[in-house]
């Protein structure tokens, strides 16, 4: 096609067009971009991840012109900062709503994002030529994480405090440099004043930057490859004499209006939260967060909030003698390279290498391994185009027992994280160090479980029942 | 690459079979583990929060007694308006000290002095309710009894 506009656009829109290119972005990213026409209930979820982050940012907007980040007492004893809260929820006109809105639309994003990936997991959608968009994404998903953490410490309550010191004391355990680093993080011996106002940058400058640049990426080369579909067929394998997909349907006008749908569903359920439990039982607003935060009062029980409860009772799972596992993990890993045929100096390596992280398995306090396991458990996610080494995309295609442990992964997934809720407790101790190995073993010996079993034969085109 | 049926317990169906009914047993387990002993508690009278002769007269308590010590400073006097009382009711008998009706709810007693008589200085009131909340119920069962 050559590089002249077809036909000319007249008046604003040409004024525009000549010197900015409004129509071939129009055209290439929804009028003419072409999306495959058998999407399910899971592909609302990225634009439901979009729309609570838009939602994220106006809430906070508008929260930050009353919020003001200030560890000191007022002359009635009440922190600054946890004041401002209560005088946006009590004084200022519909600040509840906007707090509401807000608190809510955290934990929304995390049910949302959970979602979205958990959709990428079961078909394939992290597969070439996508996986550029999945390390986005992970990396979104990791910068989500922080951007929680560190909006969780602005209403200064008791939870906000002592679960940023038990967080930040995590980094204390790196070796040699952890007690320095923790300091460095938190500008202070113990999280004060100097951590709250960083805490503040970070939340409401530094990340939302970071994440609106990422998304911008994983959008831009999701629509460099196109998308992929619940059958894990490539629409673009078969194009018509226009070299449009014979499977793909224009994302404007068919998405932008099916998305609306799942907006709706969404939005009957956001408002139900925030107008009749916006608290959820505690779960989204702790109740022990509307306490000043006290430096000189431990909570009993502390706890992340429910969106990092699995990876914090993965942390909890790791203690001294849970690290013998490791140890034998890394025999494994030894016996592993042992046993392979033409390695020549790799096989050196790769048993050197294994003989000596047994030795640090041991060396090391469980605290610091336990922080590389809960660090891992994400990290892990972003190998994941290349452990699968299944023949086929999408769990529609892939053997029965396959569908099961995708089952048993997401059971799994649950009951660490409500074990992370619970304060330690014996039974709990062993079901979550069980449930640790399996997440990791899950990923781990992806590259071997993946290809076994009777795989179904894929179609050419999509499935996809007219309706 | 495919395989023949092997017998239990290697077949690979099975296995995530069982391992699917044993997480669902450890769910079930779970809350049994970490429950503790129930007793009969006692729950404050919600019939009481339409009676504005009662919460009038919790009002005058409060500013009576607890206020001497414990801060309110979140609320404003003319929140209590909403118990039925004009603003000049309100001033008249529920500001003890010089404050206008349109102020927080602040106590006498002076911050650095209680800390050190008390230990710590008497904690503000304002959002005891909603912090001694729980999953069972709301902090007013806490404040009642």
């Amino acid at each position: 096609m050559a590089a002249e506009k077809v036909a000319q656009a007249t008046g604003l829109l040409g004024w525009v067009d000549r010197r900015f290119p409004l129509i071939s972005l129009y055209k290439a990213h929804l009028s003419e971009y072409y999306a495959p026409k058998n999407f399910n209930f899971w592909y609302f979820f990225g634009s439901l991840a979009m729309l609570v982050l838009v939602i994220q940012i106006v809430t906070g907007i508008l929260l930050v012109m009353h919020y003001k980040p200030d560890a000191s007492l007022n002359d009635a004893g009440i922190p600054v900062a946890f004041a401002s809260v209560e005088y946006i929820m009590r004084e200022v006109p519909f600040g509840w709503l906007i707090r509401y809105i807000h608190s809510t639309g955290a934990s929304a994003f995390f049910v949302v994002v959970f979602l979205h990936m958990f959709r990428g997991l079961i078909y394939g959608s992290y597969r070439e030529p996508r996986e550029l968009i999945w390390i986005f994404g992970c990396l979104i998903f990791l910068c989500l994480m922080a951007e929680a953490f560190f909006g969780y410490l602005l209403p200064w309550g008791q939870m906000s405090y002592w679960g940023a010191q038990v967080i930040v004391n995590l980094f204390s355990a790196v070796p040699l440099i952890g007690p320095d680093l923790a300091v460095w993080i938190r500008g202070d011996f113990v999280v004060g004043d100097a951590t709250l106002n960083r805490f503040f940058a970070f939340h409401v400058i530094a990340l939302p930057l970071v994440l609106v640049g990422l998304v911008a990426a994983h959008i831009i080369a999701l629509h460099e490859v196109g998308s992929n579909n619940p059958d894990g067929v490539e629409i673009k394998a078969k194009k018509d004499n226009n070299g449009i997909p014979l499977d793909g349907i224009p994302f404007h006008p068919y998405y932008t209006v099916h998305d609306i749908l799942g907006l709706a569903g969404f939005a009957f359920i956001f408002a139900a939260v925030v107008f009749f439990a916006p608290e959820f039982g505690g779960y989204f607003l702790e109740y022990n967060n509307f306490i000043p935060a006290d430096p000189l009062v431990t909570p009993p029980h502390i706890a992340p909030v429910w969106y990092f409860t699995p990876y914090y009772s993965m942390l909890r799972a790791v203690t001294d003698v849970f690290t013998w596992v490791f140890v034998a993990a890394a025999g494994l890993g030894a016996y592993g390279f042992l046993r392979m045929q033409n390695g020549g100096l790799l096989k050196i390596i790769g048993l050197v290498a294994m003989l000596g992280l047994a030795i640090v398995f041991r060396v090391f306090d469980a605290k610091f391994w336990g922080v590389v396991v809960m660090g891992g458990a994400v990290i892990i996610m972003f190998f994941l185009p290349w452990l699968d080494r299944s023949p086929v995309k999408s769990i529609r295609y892939r053997p029965t027992w396959q569908k099961w442990l995708y089952g048993v992964f997401v059971v799994n997934f649950f009951v660490l994280g409500y074990l992370g809720v619970l304060p330690p407790f014996p039974v709990g101790q062993v079901v979550s160090q069980l449930g640790t190995i399996f997440y990791f073993g899950f990923f781990a010996l992806m590259p071997w479980w993946s290809q076994w079993g009777e795989f179904k034969p894929v179609p050419d085109r999509v499935t996809f029942q007219p309706h | 690459m495919t395989l023949s049926r092997p017998r239990w317990p290697l077949n690979p169906r099975l296995v995530p079979a069982v391992l699917l009914s044993l997480s669902f047993a450890w769910i079930a387990a779970t809350p049994a583990v970490a429950a503790g002993p129930s007793a009969p508690l006692d729950t404050f009278p919600t019939a009481k929060l339409t009676d504005k002769a009662a919460l009038q007269n919790g009002a005058k308590l409060f500013m009576n007694y607890c206020l001497g010590c414990h801060g309110l400073s979140q609320v404003r006097y003319n929140r209590l308006r909403d118990l039925g009382l004009t603003e000049d009711q309100i001033k008249e008998n529920l500001i003890l000290t010089d404050a206008k009706v349109g102020d927080l709810i602040k106590t006498t007693m002076p911050l650095k002095e209680s800390a050190a008589w008390f230990g710590k200085a008497p904690p503000d009131l304002s959002l005891t309710a909603r912090a001694r909340s729980s999953g069972a119920g709301s902090g007013a069962d806490w404040i009642y009894t």
